[in-house]
């Protein structure tokens, strides 16, 4: 256990030494202007990962023929059989006007204007565009953990980011809820360092409740360039072959790192609310791990999902 | 016809008193208003000039004055110089909200303001919202909305910082508990607005009330103006009393509106219930066509309700039956007649709905039909009694610490909140409530101010603005013919009641909980029915006495249930039968105080229940001005033997479920409401109680067995034996 989490201290040796337990087992403390909180980081070996040549998924954008208005899937079959493969042929055809905008972001836009092009068409879950997610250092792996439901502190940030063959995953947790502040500015300062947020539901949750908080607090909120949330081009993928798209459901059908001691992710908030009450940072661990896991295999399922598509 | 005219009064036709606006006014409105061919009138100019001027003000001129130009006319004035400066207008419904949508896109467009004015409310469609929130600088909207949209007000943020006017419609209808939950909501919406460095101001539009000016500073916490000289003219109107001792009041009504249907004349009649407007209606289609009569309520799908209204407003039908849905300013343009059937329960109302009556240089009626209760008699035997009646006074306020604490809890998931900036919005008692939320760590300290910190939601945990509970469908083969809520269904669609729709009648056949369906087929026959229904109280725990002298008034959890047994059939007015039904009792479960009455009180066997029932309407109406509420809010039981208490017993109880600090107040301030109880009945020159004194107008037994001595007797001796 200790191999393959490195920096994690298992709970039998916290015990030994309680002195250790409230002070450092969780990290050290991390000071900013705004106050203090509590930092960790865990390093997880990462898999050999499947590199894609951005020109392909270009290629393989392309073929989707009912990215263009007035092209339906029996249409689509249609215009295939008669030679006509990409959005790039259909300048060729009637569809000429509609394909043309289409066909350019595809063949010269730049990524960002790609993802708003399908953002656009409301087909921002379509799997194949996880190609695009480019250089792994300006990858950002983001999950949040909240003390309840709207409008309530986060209590936990989780970061993951790719340093050589491995992935880091930094931890902010708060000792009492006036930590927050400080910990969302520590935050801050990681999304500035990269241009792409990887999430799972983070589109719905993680990101607006992170700008939320930062805006409540009077600060400015994250900017990035693009924002990959796995859980729609998941459910596209899988949604016939797993029972639902939970990321507990899906880690258990793809290879990832395992969890040991995990706690459901809507018992948080009662471990918190014990945690406070007795201020022992032991009762945290489980939410800890739980969160570090919850980053690490993003990359994962990332990777994943990568290689499925493009291998 | 067989009713008897009771009182008439005529009064003069009034002319139009125009006025310029001394202030500065852009010339692309000045344009506007020549293009429309509008001279505004006195209180438009003195409207416009109060809000140039940088005041607030409340609008109280009555129904079809140009209210709705005199609140555009300043707000555009301003959005039209400051490209960036936006508008919420607020309203209490959302039939009314769409009307009033197109009438201020249509001055966007002549204007040019660019304003992209939108309706954000629960409706809005999810993926619409974001576009609104950025580009509208005039958003339409009702509080409980508000209440929802305040915490991510980070997603406003441009629309807060910039907002120059808040405009609330209908005010009037804020009082009470629901007023006190919406000042204290207008007093997050102004933290917020402050926090942004903006101040908006507040244009409120109501109906005549006795209080406007304190009303309207109290509902939004700043120094306010009224604005009541109303300048538009006004057709000669004849005030009429009627009634008809043999007849129910929906039969008397038709009567009259049909006679006035007859005369030529667009009629109007109010009605007290969604039944009575649907009976009414019916009675008119026996000489009328289903094309001239309609009737309006809520319950009606949208488009049907936007179908009679306009074809009111283009003359198309010559008569509508309404509940108060129509007292609201929707734009249906003036009537030439307005019977009122039954007393609405407020002056308040009878004032809007009169309002109604009178279009250019046309003689209009306004007829009010007696009913068969004792308010409405007492009004038939006292009719200078009825228009010479004052306006009540709305009441509300910010001080009850239950409201206070969860509007609190609001605030500080809006915004961090910090105890010397914000008690000026709060008052002095939230420091002691904002203490006692940080050791229950609802709240924590931060350098930041005080966080929130609970699990809950704070805006879904606390039911401020009432719990919507769900909506039942009356279906009929495979449509929707409307919907209702819990209370209504319970109520109305029992199985075997009739439920009228549009002029038709419909029996329930069949109740589906599960899908909350309630399926009805067609019937033909001329039957109505009626609940047979009784109202219970039980005490679940007494938590506290407190004494006063000799007397002690006790406070606790209790149970009100209400169980329907059965229902009367009625064929016109008259009981055919009466069936048996078997349905669970629907209950719930609030605050009550109580007292019990001891055998020295001056009373006798005779006279016992009618003293206790008359005693119950009395304090309600005096608790209002001490426990800041809408009688509404409370309700009351009285019984001349209490199981749980063993004896003759009063109840009064906090209407909403799981209570909010009424009952409980009154408790401690019961000798000061007796006394005005006592004021009320024994300064009231009535014979037998009238609705100044012990009539309630929500009374569940039809203000019968009142004893008006009686009741001067046990008050009387209730605040002798606690001095």
């Amino acid at each position: 256990m200790t191999e393959a989490y490195p920096g994690f201290v298992t709970a039998s040796s916290l015990m030994q030494d309680t002195k250790t337990t409230e002070r450092f087992s969780f990290g050290e403390e991390a000071v900013t202007a705004d106050g203090t909180c509590l930092k960790k980081e865990t390093v997880f070996p990462l898999m050999p990962r499947h590199g894609v040549d951005e020109e392909m998924v270009r290629l393989r954008l392309a073929e989707d023929l009912t990215l263009i208005a007035g092209i339906g899937k029996i249409r689509e079959a249609e215009l295939k059989r008669n030679g006509i493969q990409t959005v790039h042929d259909l300048k060729r055809t009637r569809f000429r006007n509609a394909a043309e905008d289409v066909s350019d972001i595809l063949e010269n836009g730049t990524v960002k204007e790609i993802l708003s092009l399908y953002a656009e068409l409301r087909r921002n879950s379509e799997p194949l565009l996880l190609g695009l997610m480019g250089d792994e250092n300006s990858h950002l792996y983001f999950d949040i953990e909240t003390l309840g439901m709207a409008h309530s502190p986060i209590i936990l940030f989780g970061i993951g980011e790719i340093e050589a063959d491995s992935v880091k995953v930094t931890q902010y947790l708060l000792r009492d809820i006036e930590e927050e502040l400080p910990a969302l500015m520590l935050t801050r300062e990681h999304f500035k360092k990269h241009s792409a947020v990887i999430s799972y539901n983070g589109r719905c949750f993680d990101i607006p409740y992170l700008n939320n908080r930062l805006a409540y607090y009077g600060e400015r909120e994250v900017r990035f360039g693009v924002h990959i949330d796995l859980l729609h081009p998941t459910r596209r993928l899988f949604r016939h072959e797993f029972p639902d798209c939970r990321l507990e459901t899906v880690e258990a059908y793809i290879p990832t790192f395992s969890r040991v001691e995990d706690v459901p992710g809507y018992l948080v908030p009662a471990y918190y609310q014990n945690y406070l009450r007795s201020k022992n940072l032991e009762i945290l661990r489980p939410v800890v791990e739980h969160n570090t896991l919850d980053v690490a295999n993003l990359t994962c399922l990332l990777n994943y999902e990568t290689e499925l598509l493009y291998g | 016809m067989d009713d008897i005219l009771l009182f008439e009064k005529t009064e003069d036709a009034k002319t139009a008193v125009f006025q310029n606006p001394a202030e500065l006014v852009p010339e692309t409105l000045v344009a506007y208003l020549k293009q429309k061919n509008i001279r505004t009138y006195t209180h438009q100019a003195e409207a416009y000039d109060a809000v140039r001027r940088g005041e607030n003000i409340i609008l109280t001129t009555p129904t079809a004055s140009g209210k709705t130009l005199s609140c555009l006319l300043p707000v555009f004035a301003k959005l039209l110089e400051i490209p960036d400066a936006t508008a919420l207008f607020i309203y209490p419904t959302k039939a009314l909200t769409r009307d009033q949508l197109l009438t201020i896109q249509e001055m966007d467009e002549i204007l040019n303001a660019k304003t992209k004015p939108a309706i954000y409310d629960g409706d809005t469609k999810q993926e619409a919202r974001a576009k609104i929130r950025a580009r509208s600088r005039i958003i339409l909207t009702n509080m409980y909305e508000l209440h929802h949209i305040l915490p991510w007000r980070a997603k406003w943020g441009d629309f807060f910082a910039n907002l120059s006017f808040v405009v609330i419609d209908e005010a009037h209808k804020y009082r009470g508990v629901f007023g006190s939950n919406t000042a204290l909501l207008i007093r997050r919406l102004r933290r917020i607005c402050n926090y942004y460095d903006s101040y908006p101001q507040f244009i409120l539009s109501s109906a005549t009330l006795g209080n406007a000016k304190r009303f309207a500073e109290t509902l939004t916490g700043l120094p306010a103006q009224e604005i009541a000289s109303d300048g538009a003219p006004r057709a000669k109107r004849t005030f009429r009393i009627y009634k008809n001792p043999g007849k129910s009041a929906s039969a008397a009504a038709a009567e009259i509106m049909q006679e006035s249907i007859r005369d030529g004349k667009q009629t109007i009649c109010f009605t007290k219930s969604r039944t009575g407007a649907e009976l009414t209606a019916l009675r008119c289609l026996e000489e009328n066509s289903k094309e001239q009569i309609s009737s309006y309520r809520g319950g009606y799908r949208p488009e049907e309700r936007k179908r009679i209204e306009s074809n009111l407003k283009q003359g198309k039908v010559s008569g509508v039956v309404s509940t108060n849905a129509l007292e609201v300013g929707i734009d249906i343009g003036n009537l030439d007649s307005v019977v009122i059937s039954g007393y609405p329960g407020s002056m308040i109302s009878v004032f809007q709905q009169a309002g109604r009556a009178g279009r250019k240089g046309q003689e209009a009626t306004v007829t009010f039909v007696a009913g068969q209760n004792p308010i409405d008699q007492y009004y038939a035997n006292n009719p200078d009694a009825f228009f010479s009646a004052k306006p009540e006074e709305a009441i509300l306020g910010i001080e009850n610490p239950y409201l206070l604490e969860s509007h609190l809890l609001c605030a500080a998931a809006e915004l961090p909140y910090k105890a010397e900036r914000d008690r000026k919005y709060f008052g002095e008692a939230a420091d002691e409530i904002i203490t006692d939320l940080k050791e229950r760590k609802l709240v924590t300290s931060t350098a930041r101010g005080f966080v929130y910190s609970g699990i809950g939601n704070p805006v879904m945990e606390h039911t401020i603005f009432g719990n919507i509970g769900k909506t039942w469908a009356v279906v009929f083969g495979n449509s929707t013919l409307e919907t209702m809520d819990d209370g209504q269904a319970y109520r109305e669609a029992y199985l075997g009641a009739v439920i009228f729709h549009q002029g038709e009648r419909y029996r329930v056949e069949k109740i589906e909980p599960e899908i909350s369906v309630i399926r009805v087929r067609k019937t033909s026959d001329n039957y109505h029915t009626r609940p047979i229904s009784e109202t219970n109280i039980t005490i679940n725990k007494k938590e506290k006495t407190v004494r006063h002298g000799n007397i002690s008034v006790h406070f606790g959890d209790v149970s009100v249930s209400t169980q329907i047994y059965g229902y009367s059939v009625l064929e016109y007015d008259r009981v055919v039968t009466t069936e048996e039904l078997t349905v669970e009792p629907r209950s719930f479960q609030t605050k009550a105080c109580w007292i019990t009455v001891d055998d020295d009180a001056p009373l006798t066997a005779e006279n016992l229940g009618g003293a206790l029932h008359g005693t119950e309407h009395a304090l309600i109406a005096a608790m209002p001005l001490y426990v800041l509420s809408d009688r509404a809010d409370i309700g009351g039981v009285s019984s001349p033997f209490h199981a749980d208490v063993g004896g003759p017993a009063v109840f009064i109880y906090d209407g909403v479920a799981g209570g909010i600090g009424l009952a409980e107040k009154a408790a401690e301030l019961f000798p000061k409401i007796a006394e005005l109880a006592y004021r009320i009945v024994s300064g009231c020159s009535c014979v037998s109680g009238c609705p100044s004194c012990i009539h309630s107008p929500k009374c569940g037994n039809n203000n019968q067995m009142l004893d008006k001595a009686g009741t001067a007797a046990l008050l009387s001796y209730l605040v002798k034996e606690m001095k």
